[in-house]
């Protein structure tokens, strides 16, 4: 009975709240005059939540907190995430073409190989937000570390605070190299609306001047500061700035990058790894070439999708995961046959016909065609059935049996191998092609391809040796810039197969800067040609 | 405040029973939207992070600030005004209701964007919006048959309502923050990544939807929006144009009878929307032929013109309007039975029909008027009886 008579219920109290509506007005006001009367009390004693009051105590709540300044480097280098897609699908070496309707997404990954993002794109906020996440907590540990008591700081503070640093400039720099004119935040307690943007030669200025103060009270590398900024990291930052310092400030400073280079394979901290794609393994906290890396854990740490998002869908059974592959993200044609066949690390690329662990040819369910993976991505997007399987894949990260989605690799970002074609490519334009070829050839041999000879040493041809070196390592967009602003010859710019025109001008060296951030923050401008 | 008619100027009218004015004011504080402590740095276990310095113990949690502390945050304020007429008529065989309300909220609270640098999160709940509530009440009650044996009720009651979000943005102590075009509801499927559907708009209703206008499809079976393909807007450089649709009801509406004639009861209760629209994801992600033979499609996907992929268009929004008997129940009470103070047996349903031209399962999907497989409401069944011994 109850029930049924439920909606009359419900009218008569609301009848009832009406009859007492003259009453309720009194009672209002009377409330209204108490309320300022309570907010005192609101800042009562808080038991049941972690507070800056009762935490940051003990050695361990420290180090804690200072892992929050690391945590955003789980959203930058790998697939599917926002930085990654932008640096990768802008550039040559990796396409997610729209197969049918599967990875069609608004329309999103056509528009980045185009060079026609728009400031809506879902990547370009997500890839903002986890650049800005980095800095701002970088900026809230360090706030927090300055105002310890100095009876409460840990022993290392200083160390502490300077890898805290050299940690926020890795997050700036990849912040200014995507969108250029960004606000440099570097006080936790800035006024918001006082946040302005700085050019990319203010940035550059700042990066520089705080990494040569701060490098140098890095740690050395030891296995309990695994995927932390070591000293020889941070000399790969600043690496990094210099090789396309011409970019950001129009002055090249090949000499200084190289310099840093050196720094790094001087140290006798690191060895080529004698397998290239030992590297990339599952467990690759072993490589002795890795030299700052993001760690990842298929069950503690998600954020490594590389297997989900290139293998084919019938790869689960090739490589016994639990979740079925997305089969999207693959390399364009013509990036895949710069590898020659000889070349170790062609085996990055997965191709041909798949089987699974047990050895049977494996079908494209969804069309049953033989799943046979094609190198040949002709169109930016076809709903043709054998579209689906076109393509090369990459292995290069191992995929991990026993899972779906996130994978156990630790992401590299920075590499021995990367410091060498730095040294080969400074001394190079810096005039001095016997220690170029010298440092190329550590590359070529480990990857069992002829060493140069030095006519062979020119400059697209470094390029295209740092292109098969780094492929998919997120360094190919600023390589081609670099390459295209030093050369003046459109690397970045031209046209490419499949589907995309000449560039109209060179706004596209840089991304639009994000929607959500021009609505919050009136001070922003838009970069030109947005 | 109040003014019964009756008592003067109505005195004489004897079929008045009697008749009261009313008009109301108030402000009404509301802090529902406010979690405890959301004033204050809190820090929460975050994420796992990688720990080589104890090996016993890799992945320890991170300890982060969890949110961006507001220390302003007040209750939102909904001031409202109202004015209504109670009336009973022809010897309280007809009465009601009618009330009319224009409320204004102020201070809304929300999760608005912020900057981030220098804030850490995208969002920050404070008080800065406001919205309207407009809506007209009705409701009416008449005992149509009243006698001895047979009484017949009849109360309905109908509401309209309209809600309009006046201001998304403005500042928080001197930061600006805003919000306009809110996504409040994206869709689902293969190949719909980041597509979004429903935004919160300001100077429209909530939930509004914005999307291509479909007009068929050419040749070859690709849609056609305003008249072009996609790939026609594609190759002359120009956006596919986007339409604003309010998707929200015109009016609720629900109609309860009682009847009772000697020992039997009968009651029923008929409710329903009218004038809301309801985008059908699901049907979209299956009245493809796109997907075939990999995954099942509708039959009428096969006889469908359309032969291209999955676009979302306002060709999937569908009438949403409805009619439920939400519940009836019939009822015998067995009088001056020996050792018993009440018995009573009934049969009473709930969700016995419903009558509508939506093709989803169920029409009644809350906003954002996004149909993703809702579960559709249960039919039940009850045979009872109410015993109660003297």
């Amino acid at each position: 009975m109850g029930q049924i008579f439920h909606l009359n219920k419900k009218n008569l109290i609301i009848k009832k709240m009406k009859k007492h509506f003259i009453i309720i007005i009194p009672v209002l006001l009377l409330a209204m005059l108490i309320v300022p009367g309570c907010t005192k009390q609101l800042d009562s004693k808080v038991y049941d939540q972690v507070t800056e009051d009762n935490f940051f105590k003990t050695p361990q709540q420290v180090n804690a907190t200072l892992a929050q300044a690391y945590t955003p480097m789980t959203g930058i280098p790998m697939p599917p995430d926002g930085a990654f897609n932008l640096n990768e699908v802008s550039s040559d070496e990796l396409i997610v073409p729209t197969r049918g309707n599967d990875w069609y997404d608004g329309g999103k990954w056509q528009r980045y190989w185009t060079h026609t993002t728009l400031y809506t794109d879902a990547d370009v906020n997500s890839a903002w937000s986890s650049y800005t996440s980095g800095v701002t907590a970088c900026n809230f540990v360090l706030n927090l570390l300055t105002s310890l008591p100095s009876a409460d700081k840990p022993a290392n503070a200083s160390q502490v605070t300077a890898e805290i640093k050299v940690l926020r400039a890795y997050y700036l720099l990849g912040l200014m190299d995507l969108f250029g004119n960004i606000p440099l935040v570097t006080n936790f307690n800035t006024k918001p609306s006082s946040v302005v943007q700085s050019t990319p030669s203010q940035v550059y200025a700042f990066l520089e001047s705080e990494l040569l103060a701060n490098i140098p009270l890095l740690q050395l590398p030891s296995p309990s500061n695994f995927g932390h900024m070591t000293k020889y990291g941070g000399y790969m930052v600043l690496a990094h700035l210099y090789l396309n310092a011409q970019i950001y400030t129009g002055t090249p400073q090949w000499g200084k990058a190289g310099a840093m280079a050196d720094t790094v394979i001087n140290s006798g901290a690191y060895s080529l790894q004698p397998n290239y794609l030992d590297n990339f393994i599952v467990a690759n906290q072993g490589s002795v070439e890795n030299i700052f890396v993001v760690p990842f854990n298929n069950l503690y740490i998600g954020g490594n999708s590389w297997e989900t998002c290139t293998l084919h869908y019938s790869n689960i059974y090739t490589y016994n995961l639990t979740g079925q592959p997305n089969n999207g993200y693959c390399s364009p044609t013509g990036f895949y046959k710069s590898f020659t066949a000889t070349d170790t690390r062609i085996k990055m690329w997965e191709l041909g016909q798949q089987y699974s662990s047990s050895g049977a040819k494996l079908t494209d369910l969804g069309t049953g065609l033989l799943c046979i993976i094609s190198p040949y991505v002709l169109q930016l997007s076809n709903p043709a059935d054998s579209f689906r399987l076109a393509g090369a894949r990459s292995i290069k990260y191992a995929p991990q049996p026993g899972t779906a989605n996130n994978t156990s690799n630790a992401g590299v970002i920075y590499r021995l191998g990367e410091a060498y074609l730095i040294k080969a490519e400074a001394a190079l334009r810096s005039g001095d092609a016997a220690s170029a070829l010298t440092a190329v050839n550590f590359i070529r041999v480990r990857a069992g391809v002829p060493a140069w000879g030095t006519a062979d040493l020119t400059l697209p041809n470094l390029l295209a040796e740092r292109g098969r070196e780094m492929a998919w390592e997120t360094t190919r967009r600023d390589d081609l810039i670099r390459f295209e602003v030093a050369d003046g010859i459109p690397y970045f710019t031209g046209a490419r197969i499949p589907g995309k025109s000449q560039d109209p001008d060179k706004h596209t060296f840089l991304f639009p800067i994000p929607q959500a951030q021009m609505i919050t923050n009136s001070n922003l401008k838009q970069n030109p040609g947005y | 405040m109040a003014y019964r008619l009756k008592r003067d100027l109505l005195k004489d009218v004897d079929w008045v029973t009697d008749m009261k004015l009313r008009i109301g004011y108030g402000v009404v504080g509301n802090s529902n939207g406010i979690n405890p402590y959301e004033t204050l740095t809190l820090f929460n276990a975050g994420t796992r992070y990688y720990d080589g310095s104890n090996q016993s113990y890799l992945y320890p949690n991170s300890y982060s600030y969890s949110q961006n502390p507001n220390p302003d945050l007040q209750w939102e304020e909904r001031i409202g005004r109202n004015i209504g007429l109670d009336f009973s008529l022809f010897n309280d065989r007809l009465s009601g209701d009618v009330n009319y309300y224009n409320d204004k909220t102020e201070h809304m609270l929300y999760s608005y964007g912020v900057p981030t640098p220098p804030f850490i999160y995208s969002s920050i709940e404070a008080n800065v919006g406001s919205m309207s509530n407009k809506g007209l009440e009705i409701a009416l009650t008449g005992k149509v048959i009243k006698g001895d044996g047979v009484n017949w009720t009849v109360n309905g009651q109908i509401t309209f309502v309209k809600t309009k979000v006046l201001s998304l943005s403005g500042t928080y102590d001197g930061y600006p923050v805003a919000s306009n075009d809110i996504v409040t509801g994206t869709a689902a499927g293969r190949g719909l990544t980041n597509t979004n559907l429903t935004y919160l708009v300001q100077g429209d209703p909530l939930n509004m939807f914005y999307l291509p206008h479909y007009t068929g499809v050419d040749a070859n079976g690709n849609e056609e929006f305003d008249g072009k393909t996609l790939a026609q807007y594609s190759a002359a450089g120009e956006a596919v144009p986007l339409h604003y649709i309010d998707p929200n009801p015109k009016f609720n509406y629900g109609l309860t009878n009682t009847f009772s004639y000697k020992n039997w009861s009968f009651n029923f209760f008929l409710r329903g929307v009218y004038g809301d629209k309801i985008y059908n994801n699901v049907l979209m992600d299956y009245q493809t032929i796109t997907r075939l033979p990999a995954a099942n499609t509708t039959v009428a996907a096969i006889n469908s013109p359309i032969k291209d992929g999955l676009q979302i268009s306002d060709h999937w929004l569908e009438p949403g309007s409805y009619l439920r008997l939400d519940n009836a129940s019939l009822g015998y009470t067995f009088k001056n039975v020996k050792g018993f103070s009440n018995l009573r047996v009934y049969v009473a349903g709930n969700n016995i029909f419903v009558i509508t031209k939506y093709q989803g399962l169920d029409p009644e999907i809350s906003a954002p008027f996004i149909d993703q497989n809702t579960y559709p409401k249960a039919r039940t069944f009850t045979l009872g009886t109410n015993i109660s011994f003297k």
